[in-house]
């Protein structure tokens, strides 16, 4: 069980840090699908499958909504100038930190003879089955935050976005246990909802930060009010 | 099952109508319009006792609820009407839909992390929908606000799940022996300063309010209240349940912190009432106010008395409901006249006399009706949240809008503009083809001739829309309380104040007790 719990969280944080540093736009939306998709099944014990479905589809939902805008040719999915090598060291770095985190949390059980357990370590397997969620969910958190706080088009940004969505989940995971299914339910919502809302603006164009903030200055006069331009 | 049903109904027509609003607008703003009506009925039907189990959740009506959902709607309804007559964006009734459906998801949840996930989803649409009907720039500053939405919703999911965890401050001071921890006091701490964050955010509270300067700009008027009065106002009846429950009993561990969030409020009411009162532009105008108001709301973090949150519940009920009223006036505005700021609209009360009226019934409504329940739960929140003499200082920054719309409303007693003189007149015309009888029973026709009545007759039906959304929401301000009784013997909302967020913390897991066990031991 252990194992499985591993092995799809690897598969989230690397398919994280395809979505965050491919340049070639495929592979960097199959990464947030895997990234998506894996996320669930990094909970002990397993969410139902209705939930497990649920949240599998949406992720594939979310990746075809943001598809024909990058089919499209419009700048997004550029990766990251830091590189996979450095994103997946990072990545791991912030794992590990994860995982050490939550061997601290872990409360040991006392001994029959009323003395205190030792600490266990952070491979304990009652470290792991919190740990591993906790540690995946941080190492996707951390990729995340340079397309969510330095986002330079709209397409990265709802990549950032999709993936901080997807840590939360992970993180929530490990340190309040699975979610039930109403949130897994409102979790797809938003998933949804941000890559349409990313697929919408993405048809108007990719830069967003400050260049683009000009751009909107310089075009809103005093007589260009609201509802203008529809 | 009830709470279900209006859910259902706003988010489907919601989608439906976004989907549909690119190739027929006027077709999806008609059904946006039925569909607000028929949610604000069907949200009236809310009732305290329904219950619908999903999981080992549940959805719960409240009386929270159904007056802030079907007050939503009425509101909503009318703003799609006002923009649809004047400035003609439709771009007003799918977000709304979408973002009150979420919305009733979100307060109606047992689960907390789950409503902060459904509040992500309404006010992601809530907030690019109406950009992207607007022009190319317009659309593209909605990046900033998408990206609040969302970090700021798990933001607060984040924080739950750490509060709860072994991370927590229920599980750090377990350890004890006796005394107040202090690991568990910081991350009590620590929590209270996240979650306000979380809120602050979503509100667009001083510092955190760019997104919502921006947006304001971008979208039209009439969007404002969806996308960051009644989103944020939901957002913070959830918020406030969880901070209640879970936070509440170490509320005596909190000093700095509930200072510190003090400050923010009263930063936020004070510095957004200047900037309101500093701008020319009318949308900026009615940002600020919107933002300063919500300051109010923050107050009660810095409490975490449970006897703030039916005052928090009536506030942000007349709060959405005031927002919404400034929205309409602003948008009958600039259809009336075509432009946003007070250098060019001077004279407009006097071309406009509806439009004034409604104006100063809503400003009436917010700087604080005799006797009117919204007043008196702001008063509420300040009295528990503030000491004396801060607390006098935050009550006379609630007089804040009277100097701001008083300046606005001077510059419309003033000789008008050549804009405003040329402005078409606001009395109805009643010409020939009004006036003449229509000569079949056909509902066709009738629906013609009352489509061709209204097109000719707009500029007089907008401001009477206007002034009508204005008496709706001085109405709310004024009713939106109630009953005594509270402890401090304070006015309590008749919207009951404890949202289902609150009712679940007690009936759930119950971190505020868990919470007491370990916090207190002295």
């Amino acid at each position: 069980m252990i194992g499985g719990l591993a092995l799809a969280a690897f598969i989230a944080v690397a398919g994280a840090v395809a979505a965050v540093a491919a340049r070639e736009p495929r592979i960097g939306l199959t990464g947030l699908v895997l990234a998506l998709a894996a996320a669930p099944l990094v909970a002990e014990p397993l969410p139902g499958l209705n939930a497990l479905a649920l949240r599998i589809v949406g992720a594939a939902l979310a990746a075809y909504l943001l598809w024909p805008a990058v089919r499209a040719g419009r700048p997004g999915l550029g990766g990251s100038g830091l590189g996979w090598p450095a994103l997946a060291l990072a990545a791991v770095t912030v794992a590990v930190i994860g995982l050490a985190v939550a061997a601290e949390l872990v409360v040991p059980v006392p001994l029959d003879t009323g003395d205190p357990a030792p600490q266990p370590g952070p491979l304990d397997p009652v470290v792991l089955r919190s740990g591993i969620p906790t540690a995946a969910g941080l190492a996707v958190l951390a990729l995340a935050s340079l397309p969510v706080l330095l986002p330079h088009d709209t397409i990265r940004l709802g990549v950032g976005l999709l993936l901080l969505i997807d840590g939360v989940m992970l993180l929530r995971a490990g340190l309040g246990g699975r979610p039930e299914a109403l949130e897994q339910l409102a979790v797809v919502a938003s998933l949804l909802a941000v890559a349409a809302g990313v697929a919408a603006l993405a048809r108007f164009g990719a830069h967003v930060g400050p260049l683009r903030d000009a751009g909107f200055g310089a075009g809103a006069g005093p007589g260009a009010g609201p509802g203008s331009g529809a | 099952m009830s709470v279900a049903v209006a859910a259902a109904v706003s988010l489907g027509l919601g989608v439906l109508v976004s989907l549909v609003r690119p190739r027929f607008a006027r077709v999806a703003t008609g059904v946006g319009l039925v569909g607000l009506i028929a949610v604000a009925w069907l949200a009236s039907e809310i009732r305290a006792t329904d219950v619908l189990p999903f999981g080992s959740a549940a959805l719960v009506g409240s009386e929270t609820l159904r007056s802030f959902a079907a007050t939503w709607a009425a509101c909503a309804a009318l703003l799609v009407a006002i923009d649809a007559l004047s400035v003609g964006s439709l771009a007003v009734a799918g977000p709304a839909l979408i973002g009150l459906g979420a919305a009733i998801l979100a307060i109606a949840s047992t689960d907390a992390s789950a409503a902060f996930a459904f509040l992500a989803a309404g006010g992601v649409v809530a907030v690019v929908a109406p950009a992207v009907a607007g022009a190319r720039t317009r659309a593209l500053v909605a990046w900033r606000a998408l990206r609040t939405v969302v970090v700021a919703s798990f933001l607060g999911l984040g924080v739950i799940a750490w509060e709860s965890s072994p991370a927590g401050p229920f599980a750090v001071g377990s350890g004890a022996a006796d005394g107040v921890d202090p690991a568990a006091a910081s991350t009590l701490g620590l929590g209270l300063i996240a979650i306000v964050a979380a809120v602050a955010l979503r509100m667009g509270a001083i510092p955190t309010h760019v997104w919502a300067a921006r947006l304001v700009e971008a979208i039209p008027a009439a969007a404002v209240p969806a996308a960051l009065a009644w989103g944020g106002a939901a957002f913070a009846i959830v918020a406030a349940g969880w901070a209640i429950a879970a936070l509440g009993p170490g509320v005596a561990l909190l000093g700095v912190e509930r200072g510190l969030v003090a400050i923010v409020a009263g930063g936020t009411i004070v510095l957004g009432a200047t900037a309101a009162l500093l701008h020319d532009d009318i949308d900026h105008v009615i940002g600020y106010t919107i933002v300063a108001a919500g300051g109010f709301g923050l107050l009660a973090f810095a409490t975490l008395d449970p006897s703030a949150a039916p005052l928090l519940a009536a506030w942000l009920v007349a709060y959405g409901a005031l927002a919404s009223g400034f929205a309409g006036w602003a948008t009958a505005v600039r259809g009336r006249f075509g432009v946003r700021t007070l250098a060019e609209l001077h004279g407009w009360a006097r071309r406009s006399p509806l439009l004034a009226t409604a104006l100063v019934l809503v400003t009436a409504g917010l700087v604080g009706l005799p006797a009117g329940g919204a007043a008196a739960a702001r008063g509420g929140l300040v009295g528990l949240a503030l000491d004396p003499p801060y607390d006098a200082v935050a009550l006379l920054g609630a007089l804040g809008p009277a100097l701001v719309f008083g300046r606005v409303l001077r510059a419309g007693l003033e000789r008008p503009s050549d804009v405003v003189a040329r402005a078409p007149s606001e009395r109805p015309r009643l010409d020939s083809q009004t006036r003449r009888p229509t000569s079949t029973r056909s509902p066709v026709a009738l629906a013609r001739a009352v489509a061709t009545a209204a097109k000719g007759e707009r500029t007089f039906i907008a401001a009477s829309l206007a002034l009508a959304l204005a008496v709706l929401a001085s109405a709310v301000s004024l009713t939106s309380t109630a009953a005594p009784g509270s402890k401090d013997g304070s006015p309590v909302p008749s919207a009951s104040p404890a949202a289902s967020t609150f009712e679940q913390s007690e009936r759930g897991q119950s971190p505020g007790a868990s919470a007491q066990r370990s916090m207190s031991r002295s």
